[in-house]
């Protein structure tokens, strides 16, 4: 059940970012993808068929999480799910981004993902 | 400890709002400031003769009291000697001026002297109270110290730990990623072969990454230990460039190797010393784009085995250059931490050389002009040249 949701993976490994990518397409969902948030924001930036962002969280600090935000003010208020291999990440940044529905600790397996996701759609949060 | 003849430091300042700066200048200044309220209350004295008649003792003792408060015993007790001086002059004064009949000579010195006691005690009471309050700024800024110490060194443990926790689980992460892939629809005989190769690769790199958490804290608690022996350098060399290969394949960098076959022998662990090389050279790689190039040289001097690895990378900016050896310092950029990993190859690197008598020196033009690393190690057998060529080299 994906309704034909559009996803964007954002993950800076790619040997993590691939087999997520891999198992979200056989799921059913049409993906997008980028190393960074500076690249999500120059590649898919325009765009207004995303539905969901995944993204990674790697050492925040303000002046990338001010990209994150310019990223999610030109997407719209779409959700997001975080994956995070930094627990304190987690606590840091509750209050600063919004629309995060779903937290998953890293390392984290790509059923897991897909299930996290199709929560969220069932949640009618996506 | 800080003088008490320092200003304070604005922290404390900000802190000890209303309180009087015991600082008081410098010692000039506090010795000047004593002998001119000495002369103002004379001169105070003087106006107001009418009114004072033949008892200045207070005016004189407020200038004493005031130096010693500004500026400590030293400056009482000048102030004392000032005032005591001025005191005489001005009893003399009024007598002359009012006719007023002298006190016997007696009696004038017993007054000078109960003036000079009670000043010189307030001297002596000012100075120490002054001490009392700069060992109590010290105190404090002793304390405010450990406190910001203590912060900074639990701020450092909260990085290091997220930092050792974020790269540890990525490689586990992909591992667990393409395992799980392999279990449902994703099995395709195209993503076996991408799922093993990751999963080695992620495997050796989780490996790495808790032997130099491990190597570091032997670093740490002095415990790391060589196996020294007569060591030629060109095998360990030559083994982390064969491990170096693929990885500098894979981005297209030319490696080229020259060893000097001449280049002596050391008294090493050629394990740590691979280890040495292969850190050396892994980070040339990491930092050097595709199409680049890494030189590797080994050659050696009377007394040295040198060995240098220089890069067409991204270089080094100058003011990161001092903290390169630093443990779990990275390279930052604007968008974070120039590379992966913990910060602690280099680290390693520099304290297995110091280990093994060598020194390690970095070189770089700056970003975008390449680094060049050279370590020297001492050789067991220095060449002996005659004297004429030492005293060219000298």
């Amino acid at each position: 059940m994906t309704g034909g949701r559009t996803i964007l993976v954002i993950e800076d490994e790619e040997d993590v970012r691939e087999p997520n990518v891999i198992a979200l397409e056989l799921a059913g969902f049409k993906v997008l993808q980028a190393g960074g948030w500076e690249e999500a924001l120059r590649v898919h930036g325009q765009r207004r068929d995303v539905d969901l962002i995944v993204t990674d969280l790697i050492m925040p600090d303000r002046a990338r999480l001010a990209v994150f935000s310019e990223l999610r003010r030109q997407l719209g208020p779409i959700p997001v799910i975080v994956l995070s291999g930094h627990p304190g990440a987690i606590r840091l940044l509750t209050n600063v981004l919004h629309g995060v529905v779903r937290w998953l600790q890293k390392p984290v397996d790509s059923g897991s993902l897909v299930a996290a996701i199709r929560e969220a759609i069932d949640e009618g949060t996506v | 400890m800080r003088e008490p003849s320092e200003p304070l430091p604005a922290a404390w300042r900000q802190d000890s709002r209303g309180s009087p700066d015991r600082g008081g200048g410098s010692a000039i200044s506090r010795y000047a400031f004593a002998l001119v309220s000495s002369l103002v209350a004379l001169g105070v004295t003087l106006l107001l003769t009418r009114w004072l008649e033949d008892f200045p003792l207070l005016i004189f003792l407020t200038a004493v009291l005031a130096s010693a408060a500004r500026g400590g015993t030293g400056p009482g007790i000048v102030s004392t000697l000032a005032c005591g001086f001025s005191l005489l002059v001005a009893t003399h004064e009024l007598a002359d001026r009012f006719a007023i009949p002298r006190v016997n000579l007696g009696a004038e010195v017993v007054r000078l002297a109960i003036f000079l006691c009670v000043s010189a005690a307030i001297s002596l009471l000012a100075g120490a109270g002054r001490r009392a309050g700069a060992e109590r700024d010290a105190l404090l800024l002793r304390a405010q110290d450990a406190r910001r110490q203590a912060e900074a060194a639990n701020l450092a443990k909260d990085q290091f730990l997220a930092t050792v926790s974020h790269e540890l689980r990525n490689p586990l992460a992909a591992i667990l990623a393409w395992a799980n892939l392999l279990r449902g629809p994703g099995r395709s005989e195209q993503n076996v072969e991408r799922a093993l190769e990751v999963i080695e690769r992620n495997t050796r790199l989780q490996a790495l990454l808790i032997d130099d958490l491990l190597d570091v804290s032997r670093i740490v608690a002095g415990k790391l230990r060589l196996e020294v022996r007569p060591t030629t350098l060109g095998p360990p060399l030559e083994a982390a460039v064969d491990a170096i290969r693929p990885a500098a394949e894979a981005k297209r960098i030319a490696l080229r190797i020259e060893l000097d076959d001449e280049a002596g022998v050391v008294n090493g662990d050629p394990a740590r010393l691979q280890q040495v090389f292969w850190n050396l050279l892994s980070n040339a790689v990491k930092f050097t784009p595709e199409g680049g190039e890494v030189r590797v040289r080994l050659t050696r001097s009377l007394s040295h085995a040198l060995l240098e690895v220089r890069d067409t990378g991204v270089g080094i900016a100058a003011d990161s250059i001092p903290h390169l050896f630093e443990r779990f310092w990275q390279e930052q950029t604007d968008s974070g931490p120039r590379s992966r990993g913990l910060g602690l190859g280099l680290a390693i690197v520099r304290n297995l050389v110091d280990l093994h008598g060598g020194a390690i020196t970095v070189h770089s033009a700056g970003l975008g002009s390449g680094a060049s690393f050279r370590i020297t190690l001492p050789l067991i057998e220095p060449r002996f040249e005659s004297p004429a060529t030492y005293a060219r080299e000298a």
